[in-house]
């Protein structure tokens, strides 16, 4: 990315064959069912993926950075919870913005302990996060509440209807793509700059490559990690609220069993599961993939006891096509190392 | 200063739990009994069991949703009206497998029965056999195609069918007869739900020849994937008029997704929910009839036949188990051969009689 | 000539009990390009780490650009112009080469903002002043080893660096590499950039080196002038002692008749084409050739790793199949691998289970165990034989130093009785008194009627322990020699010709 655009180098990447298979997987469902390509399908289709969009968002530096984190479901559903079972209780009546700030400032703290425990103690990321995750959810069941909460503030009754567009789908009648598409997008910029224009954010890669050589190399590896924790965590608690008014109701457990839908999305992006690479729009197709994936099978009218055998194996035949390429290039570093160490 | 910062989420974590914490004893369910952790020890009851008091649990899909804490509140009332020890216990999610390890560790304590509301039935089979062969009564519920053996009854508050046909006929009134209709399950291994729908479906075959089925949809439990599905049908059929929806969250599901797309008054929405879960999209008409049965009910009935067989007494086809809905029951002998017992408990929520049924 | 760079003074250090380093002295000069030699252990490392502030001598000073430092930490040490290379070059292989080379800068100037315009321009201006050309987009884990090296030679100068210290810098290069490695530090010299080469590869230490300087056992025992300092002399201050190279007893290899191991036209595709030689009884066969050459696709080919596509295999003059390892084994083929770390042996495992890894199924009783008093007779049988220095054969493997690990290796596969062993660079990385041992054993093996493959590109060792040569050359055994026939100087000419050739052949 100096400038100079190659050809060559952007049909090698990776995001450029999940952006294939994107577009094959649309084709496919389109030539079965039409009634895929229409605008309502692109703005349910973006509607959904918001949330997970977000989710990915905030994981991805710490993806790249070499770590596997499971926790920031759990951080999503307890700051989204609390903050909601505090508001009502002090009988809030305003709009969304509050919970964004309440649920974002307890969504950071809760992320900087995730980096505090890593940091500090030199324990796994994954082993920190398996931790928390039990214990954000076991918080929130036991000291929060273990029921879902359908009652909104006033201010905020409505939020689920406000669209940036609007059409007229001839089959569904009104459809609009949300406004919290916005937000999304406006997180992923965010982080895209993070990664790319600041020293920071070339320290997120260096880790991931090397971690030993980052520290030598005179990177702020704590600073690093306090900073992506940080991220994850807002980003998580802005998605469990985005997440709730978007359902219309608070659940204590919302996202529970889904950390590894959103890791797969990420992967199926190009980053690697061991850390150091890794991209925004990678992970917003990987994101997408998935969404169109679901859709496909009601679109498509495979039956509902097929269903899951079929997301298996779609879900099987898409990933392992990157995972081949790698596979490839696995080998092909083999041989010449094989060689070179002679 | 990350000292302090950590200090910092500490005491914050520590205020959001003290603001929280009043809250929701005022408001909801009291905890006790909903944590999994705040099990009874095992050791103490068991010990004064034998002779005193006599200890039962309820198992149920999760804790996490608001009818089965309804269902707590018939439990606890069984408890004081028999002087049982009586407690709730469930996954915090749906979940099969978590349900089995709940049963064995109550095998392990030693309770004396189990009423259990199994999330997939076969898979609850094994350890409720398991629970039988240790000595354990264990009555189910929502389960009447579990397997000779595995349960000593099954207790429905109604007949499957009955509830299915019943749903149909609401349905296809508020659809004039006629047009495209499709059903949710919670999930395509939970009998009751599979149930309903399967005779909802014949009963329509029969008697309303103009009305045509399009397919039978997972929620897998959860009212979000409802609602991403409901979308798609609306794209793929749009000329669908009709939704039954087994599970309490697929007409929440599914009247969201017509509501946004303003389709309220064009297709009807009939369903298993209940007011918590439903109430809004009642008012707004996306949903058309919650229907129901008070879980309360249901779970005070299941450990009333669970302590009928511990003290040895028959169960009757006719007979009054003292519940309301239950006053006379119908015997029956399940696809699979556990003994059913049916009532006759549904309830009918609308926009207009909602503020009676708080749950 | 002026003020020294470095001057340290009488340094001592000590680990524990161990005295690491005894009042060592050392200065290095202005564009001066001064050999760091000795041992395994000796306390070469020891040494770079204090110059470059990592560790604190307990005694003794250090002047650097004659000014005393107390307590030197990293941050001082990279100031005044020390850049270290560490044999893993500091890179990060996720990244471009540009960044690699810009990084350090972007860091030391406390820029919180990238400019990609500035990174390229820095980048460049990086390879220009070492006078080399790389694609800066490209991931340096595309790279190869010595373009690595490039890299981080180029980040050093980027740094200012004044001293560059490259420690152990052509282990994984090949021949023209490590000559155009060469030139690049002679060209920093003529800047007046000083290189402290820290090596035990001799015959590269007198090629390059200015002044000699050689440690043992924490002192030094060398500081002269290069010119005038053979091999043998070098050999002598590493070791202590005289290592007799010259008189070395070959036994005459068995007769052509039946050979142990016949190979007829054997290829596999992007390794080797229609190869074919022949091994005898009691002989030491050596093949050589460069970087892609072959040699270790083959190697890999005879043992079942990367089994060949095409081409007839006999072993003792009967046909073989062999597709797996499992098949080479079974027809007594054994394998050193190269690589011991990767390949050979399990690090955390004690010594006696990597020895008898290969024979379990030979030791396991009827009823499926494995006595574990039969299992330490076996290996400490060969912990004996090879004599691989350990106190207990129950230690685990990564205790023991780069020497004793390749003898693990060997016992290992020895313990299988092979007919047939194939050696893959048994020496690489092993210092120069365990190598002369290394040597001796294979003339031993060969004398014991095992055949044996040498495949090794340090033409000493060919000559140490070969009754013919096979040099191989993109893929075919283009030459043959009888050991007899040829001189070390011949040998080596005839390796990088081929190596030019096969440029000039690609470039076609």
């Amino acid at each position: 990315m100096f400038g100079r655009f190659r050809v060559k180098k952007l049909i090698r990447s990776n995001e450029f064959v999940i952006f294939l298979i994107l577009l094959f997987l649309s084709l496919t469902i389109g030539a079965i069912n039409p009634a895929f390509f229409t605008i309502s399908t692109l703005f349910d289709t973006l509607r959904s993926s918001i949330v997970f969009l977000i989710l990915a968002y905030g994981l991805l530096p710490i993806v790249i950075a070499g770590g596997i984190d499971i926790s920031f479901v759990a951080i999503a559903a307890t700051t989204s919870y609390a903050t909601h079972m505090f508001l009502l209780k002090q009988g809030y009546d305003g709009g969304i913005l509050l919970y964004y700030l309440i649920a974002g400032g307890a969504g950071i703290l809760a992320g900087l302990l995730n980096a505090f425990l890593v940091t500090q103690f030199k324990l796994p990321i994954f082993d920190v996060s398996l931790a928390m995750f039990t214990m954000w959810y076991g918080f929130n069941l036991f000291f929060v509440g273990a029921t879902a909460n359908f009652s909104l503030p006033k201010g905020t009754v409505g939020f689920y209807n406000i669209f940036v567009f609007t059409a007229q789908d001839p089959n569904v009648g009104e459809t609009g793509l949300h406004i919290t598409v916005l937000l999304a997008l406006g997180l992923g910029l965010i982080i895209w700059w993070f990664l790319k224009y600041t020293t920071l954010g070339r320290g997120v890669y260096a880790i991931g490559g090397n971690r030993e050589v980052a520290v030598r190399s005179g990177f702020n590896v704590r600073l690093i990690f306090f900073v992506i924790f940080g991220i994850m965590g807002l980003f998580s608690a802005i998605a469990g609220v985005t997440q709730a008014f978007l359902s219309r109701y608070f659940n204590p457990v919302i996202f529970i069993t889904q950390p590894l839908d959103v890791l797969a999305a990420i992967i199926l992006g190009g980053a690697a599961i061991t850390g150091g690479s890794g991209s925004i729009i990678g992970t917003t197709l990987g994101v997408l993939v998935i969404q169109v994936i679901n859709r496909a099978l009601i679109l498509t009218g495979i039956p509902v006891e097929w269903q899951r055998f079929v997301v298996g194996v779609i879900l099987i035949l898409f990933t392992s096509i990157p995972a081949l390429r790698n596979l490839r290039a696995k080998r092909m570093g083999h041989t010449s190392q094989l060689t070179q160490s002679d | 200063m990350k000292k302090s910062l950590f200090v910092l989420s500490v005491l914050l974590i520590i205020a959001l739990v003290a603001a929280c914490a009043p809250q929701q004893a005022t408001n909801t369910q009291p905890p006790g009994g909903t944590e999994p952790t705040k099990a009874p020890p095992a050791s103490e009851p068991t010990k004064v069991v034998e002779q005193e008091e006599l200890v039962f649990a309820t198992v149920v899909k999760s804790i996490a949703f608001n009818w089965f804490l309804r269902m707590e509140t018939g439990v606890k009332d069984f408890g004081k009206d028999y002087g049982v020890k009586a407690f709730m216990e469930g996954p915090s999610q749906v979940d099969s497998a978590a349900q089995v390890a709940i049963i064995e560790s109550l095998i392990a304590q030693g309770v004396d029965a189990i009423c259990n509301v199994p999330y997939g039935v076969p898979e609850n089979e094994p350890v409720q056999k398991k629970a039988i062969d240790s000595g354990i009564i264990v009555v189910g519920h929502e389960a009447a195609t579990a397997k000779e053996g595995t349960l000593h009854y099954d207790v429905e508050a109604f007949d499957n069918c009955s509830y299915g046909e019943e749903m149909m006929k609401e349905m296809a009134t508020r659809m004039g007869e006629e047009g495209k209709y499709i059903q949710f399950v919670g999930s395509l291994t939970n009998a009751s739900h599979n149930e309903w729908m399967d005779c909802a479906k014949a009963y329509a075959e029969k008697n309303y020849p103009k009305l045509e089925f399009i397919a039978k949809y997972e929620s897998k439990e959860d009212q979000e994937v409802a609602y991403n599905t409901m979308k798609d049908v609306l794209k793929t059929y749009p000329d669908v008029k009709g939704v039954l929806g087994a599970a309490a969250g697929d007409v929440v599901g599914a009247g969201r997704a017509i509501e946004e797309a303003k389709l309220q008054d064009q297709i009807a929405v009939v369903g298993t929910s209940i007011p918590s879960y439903a109430g809004e999209l009642l008012k707004t008409g996306a949903v058309d009839l919650a229907m129901a049965w008070d879980p309360a009910t249901a779970g005070y009935a299941c450990n009333v036949v669970a302590y009928k067989v511990l003290k040895g007494e028959e169960i009757t086809d006719g007979m009054d188990l003292g519940v309301p809905g239950y006053e006379k029951i119908k015997l029956v002998k399940g696809v699979n051969g556990v003994p059913v017992i049916y009532g006759a408990a549904w309830i009918k929520i609308d926009a207009n009689n909602m503020d009676d049924y708080p749950f | 000539m002026s003020e020294p760079i470095i001057r340290v003074e009488n340094i001592s250090k000590r680990f524990g009990g161990v005295i690491a380093l005894n009042e060592v002295s050392l200065s290095i000069f202005p564009g001066e390009i001064c050999c760091l030699v000795g041992e395994n252990g000796s306390g070469k490392s020891t040494l770079i780490k204090i110059i470059s502030g990592v560790y604190a001598p307990d005694e003794g000073d250090i002047y650097l650009n004659n000014k005393l430092y107390k307590k030197l930490t990293p941050i001082d040490s990279i100031r005044e112009g020390i850049q270290v290379i560490y044999q893993d070059f500091s890179l990060f292989p996720n990244l471009t080469v540009a960044e690699n080379i810009a990084i350090n800068h972007q860091l030391a100037h406390r820029k919180n903002l990238v400019n990609w315009q500035e990174v390229e321009k820095i980048a460049r201006e990086g390879l220009q002043r070492i006078n080399i050309e790389l694609p800066l987009d490209e991931l340096v884990e595309n790279l190869s080893t010595a373009d690595r090296q490039l890299i981080a030679i180029a980040k050093a100068i980027l740094a200012d660096a004044r001293l560059i210290i490259m420690d152990e810098p052509t282990t994984a290069l090949t021949q023209k590499e490590v000559i155009a490695l060469f030139k690049v530090i002679i060209d920093l010299k003529e800047r007046g950039i000083s290189t402290l080469f820290v090596s035990h590869k001799l015959n590269e230490v007198r090629e390059i080196a200015e002044r000699t300087v050689i440690i043992r056992n924490g002192k030094k025992v060398l500081d002269q002038d290069a010119r005038g300092i053979d091999i043998a002399t070098m050999e002598y201050h590493m070791t202590g002692r005289r290592l007799d190279s010259s008189n070395i007893a070959f036994s005459p290899p068995g007769d052509m008749h039946t050979p142990l191991l016949k190979v007829e036209n054997l290829s596999l595709r992007h390794g080797f084409v229609d190869v074919s030689f022949a091994l005898r009884k009691n002989e030491v066969l050596g093949i050589t050739g460069l970087l892609g050459s072959g040699r270790t696709e083959l190697a890999l080919a005879l043992f079942g790793e990367l089994p060949a596509d095409s081409g007839r295999i006999f072993v003792q003059g009967k046909e073989v199949h062999i597709n797996s390892i499992q098949q080479a084994v079974k027809n007594q083929i054994g394998y050193v691998p190269d690589d011991r770390i990767q390949q050979g042996l399990f690090l955390d495992q004690s010594i006696n289970d990597n020895i008898i890894i290969s024979v379990i199924d030979r030791l396991v009783t009827r009823i499926g165990l494995i006595k574990s008093k039969t299992k330490n007779e076996v290996s400490n049988q060969w912990i004996q034989r090879m004599a691989i220095k350990t106190p207990s054969g129950k230690l685990p493997v990564k205790t023991l130093s780069g020497g004793n690990q390749q003898r693990v290796v060997l016992a290992k596969w020895l313990a299988t009785m092979p007919k047939i062993l194939i050696l893959n660079g048994p020496t690489v990385g092993v210092d120069v008194g365990s190598k002369a041992e290394i040597h001796e054993l294979i003339r031993q093996l060969a004398n014991e009627g095992i055949g044996i493959i040498l495949i090794s590109d340090d033409i000493p060792e060919l000559f140490q322990t070969c009754h013919r040569i096979l040099l191989m050359r993109t893929g075919r055994i283009v030459e043959e020699y009888q050991r007899n026939d040829i001189d070390e100087q011949y040998l080596y000419q005839r390796l990088i010709f081929s190596e030019n050739q096969a440029k000039a052949v690609s470039e076609d």
